[in-house]
């Protein structure tokens, strides 16, 4: 197979399998079944674009063969590549969990189909090589994300669930005007086209507005302060499987955008636009969101908090701009997904066992189910940055970019927003892991103990094996930096629009 | 591998796997136990072995390469003899664990920690490399954590446990920052390598942000001056806890990194200044407060103190003197302080208490282990010929070489901890008291207790053998003269007459102490670090609830101002430096401006009105206008769309709008809200200008007009962009309706399967009118359908059409078409849509041409294509999208 | 008239802004309905407005003709507007009593 079918594959798998759980209807165990063959070829696809793409080549795919940029162009390389496998992972991780956590039939037949959108408009976004076709799947996207929330959150998340579709509107309505406004002014929408196009004209005038107004959409997405209201608004109130899903996913769509257009598109020699406002913007979201995770009382609101935090952590790494940290914000990416994902599971595991995950009313799992204890363990200490564990790698990589730039105040704001993480997963297990333990327990099914510990597994590998996955990250922040082989690869190699 | 790291780190990995194993070898857990005693004490023999050898072992694999992380294992003769420390002793302890929890349930629980432990503590002091140290640090810390809080149903135990795991890390984090400047400066970061650097006469001085960092994380791990007050507070642990960890290992780590980097880092002129000033201040600090302490576990705990602020003395001379000093009084200091712990915590199993007051007299009652803690003591003390004599006294000498007043001040604080050695020995002498037993005291842990004080015995026994096989060769490793040597007696020197001094001055502070009117100044036990702690948490907490209040739980509106101001401000920044001539406000014809105050008043209406019908005529005008403009501008298509759509969201709407209940409270015109308003308006305006204004490339778009009809066989060249230039995005579009469909049912639920619509009253010729409409309306959406590639029209617009006839048929109330027949239809639909649309992607693609390439079929004039095919699967979905919406929006049985 | 448009589109973010910040989800509802008709209009006049040219090839020298790229996204972005708002609307008569 070459690059170009296995993109296809990676890219409609997910849809394949949403039709055909339509098509099956409802009954267990048809609909699990698609989603999750479904996801494992999207993933397997992803997995093997980003062996494909390890060496810093880059796949085109120009959708009804027209050249770029006047069709639209899907691009996999490092980056893209990296992002679609660790997302179809915890959309995989998630499907299974749900599969004994979801219950309800009228919600699953929801769920599996809406899912699977979900990770096709993950995956168009992540490959798209073209503005509005990015603003298309971030609405795929979204509207899952929303009718998911309808489906699932119930009663109690109903208000949540407005606040959020409401303010992602206006992030999706800002980012239809911005690329309006962008396609007025260059007269192109292709992220290669563009990116020539910005490079060679000296004003700066031309897209800082647009750019202005997509920062502001894609900061609203990545939840980033203060626009990130929608987020412990929404989260705290799903159901596990999908606080853990939509955690893994949707502010790190987000985030994916601002690197690839803030990074690549717009990008000059060594800056881009308002990237000292980037950098203000980073460093208040960490600190307001690790400070909010202190103060709550319970350990799912806590964990949302924990995303606008690290989220933080990953725009810095954009902000701090040097090809060390762009790579270190990626490896950042890729692990936080990973535990993230897993720490919300694990939020429902504790909830299964105990009937809650509030502080003040579990306690002593680590007394009566010291395995949840121990899945706990793993993505809390990763989170926190303690080695060896994917977490360590990421932190540590970041702070030592910002020490080669040699900024103070980033420095601190990393070790100080690192220290105050492991005071609220501290929080968590002081009380809900530590004390007496609780007569009312209730066993947990073993398919979601299994996927959490899968995930576990997956951060102690990052871990171990850092360095390469550190490599992939390298490559593909190198990709964003000098992305000749993209251009190439999109326009090919007679660039018809190159001057 | 250098087959001695796989030698020690092996014997205890059963352990976890007793803990890990899923029920099966719990039970096996003190058999384990044991043999990792025995693991434990042969391996301390062999790193003994080791030592005498007086190889450097080294095992590295690389990790990290690209930031200088790698897993570098490096064993000289002083880690060695540490490590055989930690192993002896630990294995003495492990040996008491597992009699003084034998009866607990959670034994292996805390074996295994144990286990881990140790392991962690011997990667930390034979890492070579900055970062696999730090993570064998973090590991002591969290491991520790777990140790301290194992009796976790106690508030007050969670408490300490959590402030020793903070205080430690935040050092770590700093200590870590460290590591980073000091490998950026030295472009290394090997322990060894950077330490050797100090051989060249000219090596760079370390910065000293650098060296305070990794000061601070050090002095922090050992708990000294200012972070001193976690220690005390540790001691919540079980007491074999708090005697490894907190005597004989963790706390150790401190001074240990403080030790190895003093030869490069003394060179800095702060280092030792510093760590003198807080070595001593956290002797005098913990002798003070130790005074009035009548908890022997605490008392121990303030001598521990002591001893690493002398440790940390000696590592801030840094003279190889200094470091000879270190040697020996490390091993003096564990050798003393785990039979002290560990003796205490036998004599709390077997009187029930750890009031120095109530134990009066146990140590005639308790022999073997009265036996032990005398000889420690002694050794506490400072008495020759025990290794505590040593270590003071080469303690005073080393400081003496560097200052003879600071080493009046070392032998002066030295008698404070003496005297501390004597109030917790001499009321346990007393034979005319008799304590209570409480319980009887098993063997192994008398044992336990006793080894490593014989062990101290046996050391200076053979003081010329060990000299020359292990201490010698530990302290040249660590930075002393070659050859380096203990002697008993070295004549008159000022440091035996300090040390003379110190024990009778302990005699006299003791005697002072213990008088029951001896109150130091009250500043003495004003923890004032630890009320900083506090109130820093404190301050904490209160700035955490602050932010999530701001975060979360405002009104949504206040979160979109805030929000679109925020967006807006920026926007309106970068606007900075645009001229306005270039808005091409010049070529207005002005004759158009006829038209705003119209265009306002709309605007306003749309704004404020609140009676449903009125807001539905405006919005209906708002929308005419829009599709006006559309029409006016040459885009046919955009208007019938927009009007079609806006006409089926206004119906919609309607529904929605007759049901809300009337908002009776009177509405005020809040300024802020127009301000953000009429802000964002003109914002909006100014950058349509600027983009209308601005073209500064040619479009790509010039490509789609001069190729739509050769290469694409369509003559509309928007609706050819649609189904084949970017048949992509409208091929998300669909989904995106797949999706609202599917998302309607999941919020509003599947309505009722076989709910008939409302019996309709309308007439007669109502309801044939508008099936006659209905009939007319069918053919002529297949007829927009079909004539879209060439003409305004197309699968959306066509779609719509047959919606509108469907609907028609189902208002007027055909008795076939009720909502269950609705639901499956639309649900069919939106399916066949789909699948037609993903199967016009895909068939090119199987036939071995590109994605969403068009294949197409000539006969004549007319081209068929798959681009066609995919336009019907818009059309299909698009009518089942809405289809599947009417059902939510039927009129109600009124 | 390309002005008169700008400000039209100036005025109708105005107007759906007003809605917007209102208290209950109906005026949020229009709020955004009216700022998406406003998104759509300026998709549509930032590639430049030409009168009675539509991109209808008849014979007509292709080079007179507007812009018929962002006609095409504007209507993709109707269309997915429509859907979503429709969707909103569920949310709305999901809150309301019944």
């Amino acid at each position: 197979m070459n690059a170009e079918v296995i993109l296809i594959i990676g890219l409609l798998a997910p849809l394949i399998g949403a039709v055909g759980c339509l098509f099956v209807g409802s009954r267990r165990p048809l609909p699990d079944g698609v989603a999750i063959a479904a996801s494992t070829v999207s993933l397997t696809m992803a997995l093997t674009l980003v062996a494909l793409c390890a060496n810093g080549s880059v796949h085109a795919v120009h959708a009804g063969s027209w050249p770029a940029p006047f069709g639209i162009v899907l691009v996999s390389d490092g980056f893209s590549s990296l992002m679609m496998s660790v997302s179809q992972l915890v959309v995989l991780a998630s499907l299974i969990y749900a599969n004994r956590s979801i219950g309800d039939r009228l919600r699953r037949r929801h769920f599996f189909p809406l899912v699977l959108t979900l990770s096709f408009g993950a995956n168009g976004a992540f490959l798209t090589g073209d503005l509005f076709n990015l603003y298309v799947w971030f609405e795929v996207l979204l509207l899952s994300s929303f009718a998911l929330m309808a489906a699932l959150g119930g009663a109690k998340a109903r208000l949540g669930t407005w606040t959020y579709v409401v303010i992602n509107l206006i992030s999706s309505l800002l980012f239809l005007v911005s690329a309006g406004l962008v396609y007025g002014k260059t007269g192109t929408l292709n992220f290669a086209d563009l990116k020539i196009i910005i490079q060679n004209t000296e004003s700066a005038f031309l897209i800082e507005s647009s750019a202005a107004l997509l920062l502001g959409a894609f900061a609203i997405k990545a939840a980033l302060i203060p626009l990130a209201f929608w987020l412990p608004a929404a989260y705290p109130l799903l159901p596990p499987a999908l606080s853990s899903l939509f955690s893994g996913l949707l502010t790190k769509v987000g985030l994916y955008a601002l690197y690839r257009v803030f990074a690549m598109v717009f990008a000059g020699d060594a800056d881009f636009p308002h990237r000292e406002i980037l950098f203000g913007v980073a460093l208040v979201t960490m600190i307001g969101g690790v400070l909010g995770a202190v103060g709550q009382g319970d350990m799912r609101r806590i964990l949302s908090f924990h995303i606008i935090s690290q989220v933080g952590y990953m725009a810095l790494a954009l902000a701090l701009f040097t090809p060390l940290a762009i790579a270190a914000g990626i490896f950042y990416l890729v692990h936080h997904i990973v535990v993230k994902a897993n720490l919300f599971l694990v939020s429902g595991l504790v909830e299964k066992h105990a009937g809650s995950s509030s502080i003040q009313r579990t306690t002593g799992l680590l007394h009566s189910a010291p395995g949840i204890a121990l899945l706990f363990a793993i993505p809390a200490l990763s989170l926190a940055g303690i080695p060896p564990l994917s977490g360590f790698f990421a932190k540590f990589t970041l702070l030592r970019a910002a020490v080669e730039k040699g900024d103070v105040i980033a420095i601190t704001v990393i070790v100080a927003v690192g220290l105050l993480t492991i005071f609220s997963m501290l929080k968590i297990w002081r009380a809900i892991f530590w004390g007496n333990r609780s007569d009312k327990v209730s066993p947990v099914p073993r398919s979601m103990t299994q996927t959490s510990f899968a995930l576990g597994l997956v951060t102690i590998f990052i871990g171990l094996a850092c360095a390469p996955v550190f490599e992939l990250a390298q490559s593909a922040a190198n990709g964003l930096l000098e992305p000749a082989a993209y251009l190439d690869a999109v326009l090919g190699s007679g660039n018809p629009k190159a001057p | 591998m250098d087959p001695v790291f796989l030698l020690i780190g092996a014997p205890l990995l059963p352990m976890f796997v007793a803990v890990l194993w899923p029920n099966g070898l719990r039970r096996y857990a003190v058999a384990i136990g044991w043999i990792t005693v025995v693991a434990m004490l042969a391996c301390a023999v062999l790193l003994l072995l080791a030592v005498a050898e007086g190889e450097v072992h080294r095992f590295t694999v690389p990790w990290f390469p690209a930031v200088g992380i790698e897993f570098a294992l490096r064993m000289d003769s002083f880690t060695a003899w540490f490590g055989a420390l930690i192993l002896a002793l630990g294995g003495c302890i492990f040996l008491y664990a597992l009699s003084y929890f034998s009866k607990h349930p959670r034994l292996p629980f805390i074996t295994a920690c144990l286990a881990a432990f140790t392991i962690a503590m011997l990667g930390l002091i034979w890492s070579d490399n900055f970062y696999l140290l730090f993570l064998f640090w973090e590991a002591t810390s969290v491991l520790s954590f777990l140790l301290v809080g194992f009796h976790d149903d106690k508030e007050d135990v969670r408490e300490k446990a959590s402030q020793a795991l903070l205080v430690t890390l935040t050092g770590g984090a700093a200590m870590l920052v460290g590591f980073v400047l000091l490998q950026l400066q030295f472009d290394t970061s090997s322990l060894s390598e950077i330490v050797a650097m100090v051989a060249d006469p000219n090596h760079a001085i370390p910065k000293t942000s650098a060296m305070l960092l990794i000061v601070a994380g050090a002095l922090s791990k050992s708990a000294q001056w200012p972070f001193h007050f976690w220690l005390p507070n540790a001691m919540a642990g079980p007491t074999p806890v708090s005697a490894f960890l907190h005597s004989a290992t963790m706390v150790k780590a401190g001074v240990y990194l403080l030790a190895v980097l003093s030869p490069l880092l003394s060179t800095n002129a702060a280092w030792t200044p510093i760590l003198v000033t807080s070595g001593m201040l956290t002797v005098v600090t913990a002798v003070l407060r130790a005074s009035r302490e009548d908890d022997l576990k605490a008392v121990l705990a303030s001598t521990t103190l002591a001893a690493l602020g002398f440790l940390t003395v000696l590592a801030g001379v840094a003279s190889p003197a200094a470091l000879l000093g270190f040697v020996i009084f490390l091993t003096a200091h564990a050798l003393y302080k785990a039979p002290l712990f560990l003796a205490a915590g036998s004599l709390e199993k077997q009187f029930g208490t750890r009031s120095l007051h109530q134990l009066g007299g146990a140590i005639p009652a308790a022999p073997w282990t009265g036996a032990a803690l005398v000889l420690a003591a002694v050794s506490l003390i400072g008495v020759a010929p025990l290794p505590g004599f040593l270590g003071k006294e080469y303690l005073l000498k080393a400081v003496w070489a560097y200052s003879p007043s600071l080493a009046f001040a070392v032998a002066f604080a030295a008698a404070g901890v003496m005297g501390l050695g004597l109030k917790l020995t001499i009321p346990l002498l007393d034979r005319r008291v008799k304590p209570t037993v409480n319980a009887p005291l098993p063997s192994p842990m008398m044992v336990a207790a006793l080894l490593p004080a014989l062990g101290a015995l046996l050391l200076v026994g053979v003081l010329p053998l060990s000299n020359h096989r292990f201490l010698g060769p530990a302290a040249t490793a660590l930075g002393a003269e070659p050859d380096a040597s203990y002697k008993m007696w070295h004549g008159w020197t000022p440091a035996l007459g300090l040390g003379m001094l110190a024990l009778l001055l302990s005699v006299l502070i003791w005697r002072m102490i213990r008088r029951p009117d001896f109150t130091p100044h009250p500043i003495v036990f004003q923890p004032v670090f630890e009320t900083a702690y506090r109130n820093i948490i404190g301050a904490l907490y209160e700035s955490a609830a602050a932010a999530g209040r701001m975060l979360s739980g405002g009104k949504l509106q206040v979160q979109l101002g805030i929000i679109l101001a925020f967006v807006g401000l920026l926007t309106f920044k970068s606007l900075n430096g645009m001229y306005w001539n270039a808005l091409g406000i010049a070529g207005v014809e002005w004759t158009s401006l006829l038209l705003l105050p119209l265009l306002v008043v709309a605007a306003i209406m749309v704004a404020v009105v609140d009676r449903p019908l009125s807001l539905l005529v405006a919005l209906g005008f708002v929308g005419l206008i829009v599709a006006l403009v559309f029409l006016w501008f040459s885009a046919p298509d955009l208007a019938l769309t927009q009007l079609l759509a806006e006409t089926l969201l206004l119906l919609l709407l309607a529904g929605v709008l007759f049901k809300e209940k009337g908002d009776e409270r009177a509405k005020k015109l809040s300024l802020s809200r127009a301000g953000i308003a009429i802000g964002g308006g003109l914002l909006t305006t100014v950058l349509i200008l600027k983009a209308m204004a601005l073209e500064w490339n040619h479009p790509i778009s010039e490509f789609h007009l001069n190729q739509s009809k050769s290469a694409a066989y369509g003559a509309n060249v928007v609706n050819v962009i649609l189904v084949d230039f970017r048949a992509l995005d409208t091929f998300g579009e669909i989904v995106v309706l797949a999706i609202a469909a599917l998302g309607a049912t999941a919020a509003l639920g599947a309505p009722r399967k076989r709910s008939p619509l409302p019996a309709n009253s309308s007439t007669t010729w109502l309801q044939t009118g508008a099936q006659l409409v209905a009939a007319i309306l069918l053919p002529a959406a297949i007829w927009m359908f079909w004539r879209g590639h060439n003409n305004p029209g197309g699968g959306f617009i066509g779609a719509l059409f047959a919606a509108s006839a469907i609907s028609l048929f189902v208002l007027t109330g055909n008795p076939r078409l009720h909502a269950g027949w609705l639901r499956k239809k639309a649900r069919w639909l939106t399916i066949l849509g789909l699948s037609v649309a993903g199967g016009a992607a895909l068939l090119p693609f199987l036939g071995g041409h590109g994605f969403f390439t068009g294949l197409w079929w000539h006969l004549d004039d007319l081209h068929l294509g798959t681009p066609l095919l995919f336009d019907l699967g818009v059309f299909l979905t698009v009518l089942g999208f809405a289809l599947g919406f009417l059902r939510y929006f039927q009129p109600n049985k009124t | 008239m390309p002005f008169v448009v700008a400000i039209t589109i100036g005025l109708l973010v105005a107007a759906g802004l007003y809605r917007l910040l209102g208290r209950t989800k109906i005026d949020t509802l229009i709020g955004l309905i009216l700022i998406s008709q406003g998104a759509n209009l300026t998709l549509f006049a930032s590639g430049g407005l030409k009168h009675n040219a539509p991109a209808l090839l008849y014979g007509q020298d292709p080079a007179t003709m507007t812009d018929p790229l962002p006609q095409a996204l504007v209507l993709t972005a109707i269309v997915i507007g429509f859907g979503i708002l429709a969707f909103l609307l569920t949310l709305v008569v999901r809150s309301q009593p019944k």
